[in-house]
């Protein structure tokens, strides 16, 4: 198994030989993979020291000279701190691909500083860009081909620990596990899709799961796929604000066809300062297995549960 | 032309770009006046060059981006903008022109308005060109006020440890700021030792004096010069109008009666 991150740079660094206008900045974060590009393409590996907001500008500035432009920081530091200059990249409709690193509670034990929790949000908040989630190396690779192929301004959320892959790549969504029904889907992206497909393993099988990658814009076959269903329960690993659900809820507001009822499963809304590993924070702030079968049961009742 | 002919015809381009402002009923005059002699030099004296079409013109960023407007004229009677967007601005007629300039508007570079950015992106696109052997020069003003921006301070790293000399910074010091002057709010001098700390060779002019802004620009334009170089310009809000002349309610156009706005054009017709 590769961790995403080094997946997503692999795959740059194969463009990157016969593309010169490929450039990868660094606001000090590093990656074995990055190693081997900076080592062997230095004239197009930029280091930036930890100064995320001038990573940005200085992204801008290459991308309109004709640059397509790598920026990579840390998940809660480069959204947040340089949020106004992802407003001005957009605006100006620059190539650039921020890559945002160790979303979710991927830090753990690192506490609430560095956990990014809520910065999807922020990321979809940003008029004119895409938001992807990596759930598995495979994903990171197609989500980096895809923007080499088509660049625009882009935010891919890399998760920080190395994980199974949970099926054939793809960078828009993918039916993880097809159920036998069309009734009920349970619909996730990144760490929480790996969580679904452990929590569901063989059982239930009249549910389907949805991976989403690409959630902004959404892809309009996805929505008109998952308005298939009679219900849905979306699980994601931010705050209830931030999370999937919501933005999903949001979208089905806006949206002239029938949609399926939708119940949301997030972490809590407040800072977390355990030291108990990801998965047991997790698990105590509303994202654990007993939660999810719970809500499996309250959503889709006796009929998927006991199936 | 040389210096004289470059001041009797900004002169001109002034009075031109505030009958502007008094028929839109908008901008931020106090800013545009501090800065606009040296815009006026850097144009007409040469020292960017910019040709209609070219892919290879020098990049020019108004990081203080209220004063953007000040290079439209410019832009005019470069070919670079057509002469009809700029007569129906404020005409009632189509126009592609703003207050803050945008990429939108041919000749502008970067959208600015926020502070606190056009360095590093004036830094990212030397860098382009470092990278495909381009020596474009790109030409910065930034105000006084975007160095309370940490960014400013971070751009200001990176282009001095990678030696990117080709970005030209312009630093416009008016000491207005909007609730007071910056020695009394929060200081920024001594402005030369600062930028020479970062790295940054310096030099300090009157920014209305024609003579040492001709000077000014061309100690930014040598060629082959080891540390990147700051222009720091002591400049007057509102400079040529009697009533705006360092005050910081020249920073909005705002309010000016009617009468204000005759004299405002008098001054500028002298």
């Amino acid at each position: 198994m590769i961790a995403q991150r080094d997946a997503f740079i692999d795959v740059i660094y194969d463009a990157a030989q016969s593309d010169p206008n490929l450039i990868f900045l660094s606001a000090d974060f590093g990656a074995p993979a990055l190693d081997r590009f900076r080592n062997d393409l230095p004239e197009q590996f930029v280091h930036l020291g930890i100064s995320e907001q001038n990573m940005m500008d200085v992204a801008i500035g290459l991308s309109l000279r004709g640059k397509k432009v790598f920026a990579y920081a840390m998940a809660p530091f480069v959204t947040f701190r340089a949020a106004e200059q992802h407003k001005i990249a957009a605006m100006m409709g620059a190539n650039i691909c921020v890559i945002v690193a160790g979303v979710g509670l991927g830090y753990a034990n690192a506490g609430p500083t560095h956990y990014a929790t809520e910065e999807f949000l922020m990321l979809n908040s940003i008029i004119g860009g895409s938001v992807y989630t990596a759930s598995d190396a495979a994903v990171a690779k197609e989500i980096a081909k895809s923007f080499i192929n088509t660049p625009s301004f882009c935010f891919v959320r890399l998760d920080r620990e190395v994980g199974p892959e949970l099926g054939s790549g793809d960078s828009i969504f993918r039916v993880i596990r097809q159920g036998l029904g069309q009734r009920f889907c349970v619909v996730s992206q990144g760490y929480a899709s790996r969580l679904v497909n452990e929590w569901l393993d063989d059982d239930f099988p009249e549910l389907t799961h949805v991976d989403v990658i690409k959630a902004k814009p959404l892809d309009e076959p996805l929505i008109q796929y998952l308005q298939t269903f009679e219900k849905l329960l979306v699980i994601d690993e931010q705050v209830p604000n931030s999370s999937l659900g919501t933005l999903l809820a949001g979208i089905f507001a806006h949206d002239p066809n029938d949609s399926p009822s939708l119940k949301s499963m997030a972490l809590t809304d407040c800072y977390m300062y355990e030291n108990t590993g990801r998965r047991a924070i997790a698990e105590k702030y509303g994202l654990g297995r007993d939660i999810f079968l719970a809500n499996l049961k309250s959503v889709f009742g006796g009929e998927v549960v006991n199936s | 032309m040389d210096i004289n002919q470059i001041q009797t015809e900004g002169r001109k381009i002034r009075l031109e770009l505030f009958q502007k402002f008094a028929l839109i009923k908008e901008g931020h005059p106090g800013s545009v006046l501090s800065i606009f002699d040296i815009v006026n030099t850097l144009y007409l004296g040469g020292f960017i060059d910019v040709q209609v079409g070219s892919d290879k013109n020098d990049s020019f960023i108004m990081s203080k981006g209220h004063a953007a407007s000040v290079q439209y004229p410019y832009l005019v009677r470069l070919g670079v903008l057509d002469a009809e967007e700029w007569s129906a601005w404020g005409e009632g007629r189509q126009s592609c022109l703003r207050i803050f300039g945008n990429r939108m508007i041919p000749g502008i570079d970067v959208t600015s308005g926020s502070l606190g950015h056009g360095l590093g992106i004036a830094a990212g696109m030397a860098l382009a060109d470092r990278f495909d052997n381009l020596s474009r020069k790109h030409f910065v003003v930034i105000s006084e006020g975007e160095l309370y921006e940490g960014s400013t301070w971070e751009a200001l790293l990176f282009i001095a440890h990678n030696k990117l000399n080709q970005v030209k910074i312009i630093l416009d010091v008016n000491r207005n700021m909007i609730l007071g002057r910056p020695e009394d709010l929060l200081g920024l001098e001594p402005l030369g030792a600062k930028f020479a700390s970062f790295g940054f060779d310096t030099k300090r002019i009157c920014g209305h004096s024609y003579q040492e802004i001709y000077a000014g620009l061309q100690f930014l334009n040598e060629k082959d010069f080891t540390l990147p170089r700051v222009l720091i310009a002591d400049t007057i809000k509102g400079k040529g109008v009697s009533f705006l002349e360092d005050t910081a309610e020249s920073h909005y156009w705002g309010g000016f009666t009617d009468d204000q706005i005759k004299k405002m054009l008098e001054d500028l017709a002298l």
